[in-house]
């Protein structure tokens, strides 16, 4: 399947490195701009996906590339900029971004919005089915199935085995779960997460699948 | 001015004219002068005199009960001296001329100390908007290197993110243009993006959030009120007690208004500490015990919340936790406007 391509333009080296190595882990192929004079030629030329896009650049305005790139693509926009207020909103959508973004942002965040944009401007299916040692796990339908057997997930669990299997065979500390749920708007404390788990766990024994969550003390769960 | 303050005022002149008067009448008669000729004497000596005056009179009540009236008037008295009409008599004039100096002189100085505010505010503004650059970078750095070493500096990161935005609005706060966009917006998502912007410490104190029961839309402005949230959750992490720590966001409609009640189950606020909450700097008991209180954070909720016409109220009872109350109103014109609509 193709990567899906982002491009990032931002002026502070830092960002641009740290977004791209994050962006790459999540499986997409980042193009980095690192000179400002012809963003929108270099835009067009690359034509992306998708591109991040920052205010506060050298030579031209973040506002205006927007504009003109309007004016001649439709290509997807994710304005990021530190002047968090609702002018700044209100004109970013006017020029044609597709989302806003404040700095600094939470990752988790970021990913969920620029997923959001791309299942609402490509037609082609962000990947919806998530296959782990066959299981599939349907993102969209929220159900799991392996071999002949299927069960329904709730919001939860389905965040959290999602979680998970991206990150199979890294320990995933609680709080980092937790962190995700709650950047997915699921607040949930501490016994919530354990009861959850108990929960999937259990579904996931009861279809027959033979690997299971587990919980390494003191450090946190992990899908093998 | 009335006739007889003015009488009063030149009652000295009057007097020593009558005095000089009755001591050359005395003369006259002495000198066996006749009665006529010193009534004649007389209407001489007073009659310019008396017209005089009474003129003076009509000129000066003119300009200086326009003046009064104005003073008493005028939304800005110091706007007088632009309004008043030119006085065309000497005094007059010059005390004219002495006001407008002065009114000039005052204009310039309160010029000069606008520009300074505005200039300060607006370097706050950039300043801001430039620490935040580096604030990204950190916390994107922080995200791509997850250990417990970073998780520390991350909720430290977030604290100091606060701060700054604390400032931002602190100096957005005092200012007086309009710097809020109003428009109907959803409570629950302006909650949720608060709740998400503290998740860090609230997963860490282990805090159950509920926020099922808020519903329903206001118009205002949804940054602003996210800010003022954020300060209310700010607290509630700060003042919690030992375990079982909740926080509970709920809505509440009323005839002309919604309201938004945060609750917490904190330690509580003293009930003699409860008047003054809301002062510039008032830290209280516990912010004397707890040491971290600067005494702007709720100072702060209540000059947006008053700015953006929206009520705060804050009732609490140590040992058992504090509930805040934003109330929005929901305009007539609104409601007119919705039915229209349909």
């Amino acid at each position: 399947m193709n990567k899906f391509e982002i491009m990032i333009v931002d002026d502070t080296e830092t960002i641009r490195k740290e977004l791209a190595a994050f962006l790459e882990g999540s499986g997409y192929q980042v193009i980095v701009l690192d000179k400002f004079i012809n963003v929108v030629d270099e835009i067009l030329h690359k034509n992306p996906n998708l591109v991040i896009l920052d205010i506060n650049l050298p030579y031209a305005n973040g506002y205006n590339i927007c504009r003109e790139l309007r004016k001649q693509a439709d290509i997807p926009v994710l304005i990021v900029t530190s002047r968090n207020t609702e002018t700044d909103e209100l004109m970013s959508m006017n020029l044609g971004a597709d989302d806003f973004i404040a700095k600094p942002y939470n990752l988790h965040i970021l990913e969920a919005r620029i997923s959001a944009i791309l299942r609402r401007t490509k037609k082609t299916q962000i990947q919806e089915v998530i296959d782990y040692k066959g299981l599939s796990l349907n993102v969209l339908s929220g159900t799991i199935s392996y071999e002949e057997k299927s069960d329904i997930l709730t919001k939860n669990e389905l965040k959290m085995l999602s979680f998970l299997i991206q990150n199979q065979g890294k320990i995933v500390s609680r709080d980092d779960l937790m962190e995700y749920m709650w950047s997915s708007e699921l607040f949930m404390d501490d016994n919530t997460l354990s009861v959850n788990m108990t929960r999937l766990r259990k579904k996931l024994k009861q279809m027959g699948f033979p690997e299971t969550v587990e919980t390494r003390r003191g450090l946190g769960y992990l899908l093998p | 001015m009335k006739l007889t303050d003015y009488l009063r005022e030149r009652l000295v002149f009057l007097t020593v004219n009558l005095l000089l008067f009755s001591f050359l009448a005395t003369v006259m008669l002495v000198l066996k002068v006749r009665i006529i000729v010193i009534f004649v004497t007389f209407f001489i000596w007073f009659t310019p005199l008396i017209t005089y005056s009474l003129l003076q009179f009509c000129q000066q009540k003119s300009f200086l009960d326009e003046l009064t009236m104005l003073s008493e008037s005028l939304d800005q008295a110091y706007l007088l001296s632009e309004v008043v009409k030119k006085p065309d008599y000497l005094e007059g004039k010059l005390y004219y001329k002495a006001l407008k100096a002065a009114n000039r002189s005052m204009l310039e100085r309160v010029n000069e100390y606008q520009t300074a505010q505005k200039d300060y505010r607006e370097y706050v503004e950039t300043w801001v908007h430039e620490i935040k650059t580096p604030i990204a970078s950190a916390q994107l750095i922080i995200d791509n290197h997850k250990n417990e070493v970073t998780r520390g500096i991350n909720i430290e990161l977030k604290r100091i993110d606060n701060y700054v935005e604390q400032a931002l609005y602190y100096a957005k706060s005092n200012t007086v243009n309009e710097d809020y966009k109003i428009r109907e917006c959803a409570l629950a998502a302006i909650t949720k993006k608060a709740i998400s912007r503290n998740a860090q410490d609230l997963i860490r104190q282990n805090f159950s959030v509920d926020m099922s029961a808020v519903e329903g839309n206001v118009n205002t402005d949804p940054k602003w009120v996210e800010f003022i949230l954020n300060q209310i959750i700010g607290n509630a992490v700060k003042y919690c007690r030992e375990d079982a720590r909740k926080l509970v966001f709920s809505t509440k409609s009323e005839k002309n208004c919604r309201i938004l009640t945060i609750q917490d189950n904190g330690i509580g606020i003293p009930q003699k500490d409860l008047a003054k909450v809301f002062d510039k700097g008032y830290t209280g008991e516990n912010g004397r015990m707890f040491g971290k209180s600067t005494g702007i954070g709720l100072y702060l909720c209540k000059k947006l919340c008053d700015r953006l016409r929206i009520g705060i109220s804050l009732e609490s009872f140590p040992a058992k936790g504090t509930a805040v109350q934003l109330i929005f109103p929901i305009g007539d014109l609104n409601m007119i406007a919705k039915d229209f609509c349909k």
